[in-house]
């Protein structure tokens, strides 16, 4: 088509249709880095919405190992003082679900005394990614220190907190980024069953192990439907791929549809040192500095 | 002379695209946010989902799969105040792509809010949520109809 056709359409479009007022307000450049990470994620239109996933949230993950007798274990979560190392997009979005995982993990154990510390680091990577905002109310940080020593009253902040972070990913269609949120969390959430069962617990965390498996499809399935992967999440989501095509081939699983209990869940010994391996080789990627 | 029609009917379709209406009754105010989490009670806030409809002149289905976990019971919180025109909602244990799968729940949105608790035996680790709307009861072509669906789900171990 002629150019000029093309630029008179442009130009007749752009009066009609009124693109909206220019802004005066000067921005600094982490703003406008948020701002592009935000448009870059975002989805088009509101309801273009063509395949929808529902995920549980950190806490369950980590209530749910806590009630199969998962022990806190001292220095098996990602340090604090990894945060400023992380570089690219990817790894602040993946690790952002990592320490909420961790988060999530100390709260349930009681293990108060860290739990500033690692809520501080998941702010700071908040504002990183643009979800800054959820976080940004003083009130929030004063009522999880209020909390701490009360494990009612802190988990019903968590909550808060998950809660109003799925309002604003809503609100801003930011689905995809909590998709590789939630991928990183449910690493760590596994990482930290696998590191810290013992004798004891072993045959009910191995339960929610394989239990935790069964969702694994609908993380691939969420991390692929994303049309902005980055090279690293891209590989993550092949990597998870290959997990759950391991445990879908597993014969004491096929028919874990039906089964009644997390405790019928079955798995032998090798494959689960397989499964635990797999699982370890994965959160040392993401956390890795 | 062409190239200059060309520009006039692609502007005039661009004016007609413009002046239609849309009306969105999706509501997710305060009240409504409280409403849901207020009924969650004593269960554990899990996740949320909107479900944005734009009803058009024909049925539409959409499915949402919730995973679930063992040995955990769940609250489910269904607003749909945000909604001109009433559709069906239906649970299930399975797909919609699985022939023998058995239905748990079966309603419309016509209570606007309503708290189900599925009972612990038809929960294993997914249940699937059916919204089957209907054909957009408006006449208008030239309104659009737009609504959304709140669900809330709690969770207890």
């Amino acid at each position: 088509m002629d150019k000029k056709i093309i630029a008179a359409i442009c130009i007749s479009t752009m009066i009609m249709g009124s693109c909206g007022e220019a802004t005066t307000e000067q921005v600094s450049k982490e703003e406008q880095a948020q701002d592009d990470l935000l448009n870059e994620m975002a989805t088009e239109g509101e309801d273009v919405e063509e395949e929808s996933f529902y995920l549980p949230s950190a806490l369950q993950i980590g209530s749910i190992f806590q009630k199969s007798g998962l022990k806190y274990i001292e220095g098996i979560t990602n340090s604090p003082s990894n945060v400023e190392q992380y570089i690219t997009k990817s790894q602040k979005i993946l690790n952002f679900g990592v320490y909420s995982a961790d988060l999530a993990y100390i709260i349930l154990n009681g293990q108060s005394q860290n739990a500033t510390e690692y809520l501080k680091t998941i702010k700071v990577l908040s504002d990183k990614i643009g979800f800054g905002a959820v976080f940004e109310s003083q009130d929030l940080m004063e009522k999880f220190e209020r909390s701490l020593g009360n494990q009612d009253s802190i988990i019903n902040v968590m909550i808060d907190i998950q809660m109003q972070t799925d309002m604003f990913v809503d609100e801003n269609n930011l689905q995809d980024v909590t998709y590789i949120i939630f991928a990183g969390a449910w690493v760590e959430g596994m990482y930290l069953g696998v590191k810290a069962s013992n004798q004891e617990n072993q045959h009910m965390i191995s339960g929610r192990l394989v239990e935790q498996m069964t969702i694994l499809d609908n993380l691939v399935r969420a991390l692929r439907s994303n049309k902005n992967l980055t090279e690293d999440v891209e590989q993550l989501s092949k990597d998870l791929n290959k997990l759950d095509k391991f445990f879908m081939r597993l014969e004491e699983n096929k028919n874990s549809q039906n089964i009644a209990s997390f405790r019928d869940y079955k798995i032998s010994k090798e494959h689960l040192a397989e499964l635990s391996e797999m699982i370890i080789e994965l959160r040392t990627r993401i956390t890795k500095v | 002379m062409r190239n200059l029609f060309l520009v006039i009917a692609l502007s005039i379709s661009t004016l007609a695209i413009q002046a239609q209406t849309v009306r969105n009754s999706c509501k997710w105010d305060d009240a409504v946010k409280k409403k849901c989490k207020g009924d969650l009670k004593p269960f554990h806030y899990y996740a949320f989902k909107i479900t944005k409809i734009t009803f058009s002149n024909k049925s539409q289905f959409k499915e949402v799969e919730v995973p679930l976990f063992h040995d955990a019971n769940y609250r489910f919180v269904f607003n749909t105040e945000g909604l001109h025109q009433d559709i069906k909602i239906e649970i299930y244990d399975k797909p919609a792509s699985n022939s023998s799968r058995k239905k748990i729940y079966d309603g419309t949105s016509h209570e606007r809010h309503f708290v189900y608790d599925p009972p612990k035996s038809a929960t294993h680790n997914r249940i699937y949520i059916d919204y089957i709307i209907p054909a957009s009861s408006n006449t208008d072509a030239s309104v659009i109809d737009k609504g959304c669906i709140i669900f809330y789900s709690g969770f207890k171990n």
